[in-house]
């Protein structure tokens, strides 16, 4: 699935200890949510939107740590 | 009424600092989040401490972002709320007790107390203080009970005290079991258990919202039902 303002892949960004965020334009969280939910990834976004420098605003989805993250990331990358 | 007084600016001050601990916890967090997002954008952060001589660039920041928010900001926040919702309900017993206690007739106090205090409202307290340690070790449906039993305030629901049992079993775990559920949580959660034993307990954002929600709704409502029978 490409990030619709950079035109980049969506790619989840996993940090230490295996804790995971993906960072989703405003206008797509809707839609990547919607797609977690239905495959039963454990996540959740941020209550809240980033927007900096009048940049499109972002959104935070954070996984858990039983999060199959691959398997989130083959979702992603599933979708053109 | 004094003792309405007082009610009232207890359930006041802990749901103001309530408010106060949830928007540490959403600011802090959204600072993580523009770091974030600054090193997505290809921004260059370094900070170098001048004592140690230790660096942290964005990247650095990055990798550990995750892992603060969940393990210390969320959960400290987290338990933060239980204590906050403990200190207030055996604050309002303390009020209530003191103003009321003819419930305490038959409980004894050691002489030397006697003794110790400068007057007969230094006793009450006295002997109110030794009845609220004793329960506070208890399961939390027996503390409300135990209210039900001095003043019948019609509230918390019945779901409202299980849920509220959950959470204080998952404080438990984070502060005495580095997070990892046990047959004591199990025992204590009951049905509303989140994990088996032995699994990472976590507290997920909806979660962690769902807990403020209720400690904030249960300290109001609690409060005003007591307000009226006081």
């Amino acid at each position: 699935m490409t990030d619709a303002t950079s035109q980049k892949p969506l790619t989840i960004y996993v940090g230490k200890g295996g804790y995971a965020h993906l960072i989703v334009p405003a206008t797509q969280l809707e839609q990547v949510m919607a797609l977690f939910a239905a495959n039963e990834v454990l996540c959740w976004a941020d209550e809240d939107l980033l927007s900096v420098d009048d940049r499109p605003e972002v959104g935070f989805i954070s996984f858990s740590r039983k999060a199959d993250l691959a398997f989130a990331q083959s979702l992603l990358d599933s979708i053109p | 009424m004094p003792l309405q007084d007082d009610l009232r600016a207890l359930a006041n001050r802990t749901q103001a600092a309530l408010d106060q601990s949830h928007d540490y916890f959403t600011y802090t967090k959204r600072i993580w989040r523009l770091v974030e997002d600054d090193v997505r954008e290809g921004r260059t952060i370094l900070f170098r401490n001048r004592l140690t001589k230790s660096r942290m660039n964005g990247q650095a920041l990055r990798e550990i972002s995750d892992h603060y928010i969940a393990n210390y900001l969320t959960t400290a926040s987290f338990q933060h709320f239980v204590s906050l919702f403990e200190d207030f309900f055996f604050d309002l017993l303390r009020l209530w007790l003191a103003a009321h206690p003819g419930s305490l007739a038959r409980n004894q106090l050691e002489f030397s107390a006697v003794l110790k205090a400068a007057d007969k409202n230094e006793i009450v307290l006295a002997v109110v203080d030794k009845q609220l340690n004793e329960i506070k070790y208890k399961r939390v449906a027996d503390w409300f009970d135990y209210l039900n039993r001095l003043v019948k305030l019609g509230c918390p629901t019945t779901d409202e005290i299980e849920a509220l049992a959950e959470m204080k079993a998952s404080r438990d775990i984070l502060v005495h079991n580095r997070g990892i559920a046990n047959p004591t949580y199990l025992a204590k959660a009951g049905s509303r258990a989140r994990c088996q034993d032995g699994e990472l307990l976590e507290v997920p954002e909806p979660y962690h919202r769902q807990s403020w929600e209720l400690t904030r709704k249960m300290i109001g409502d609690i409060a005003e039902a007591a307000i009226q029978k006081a």
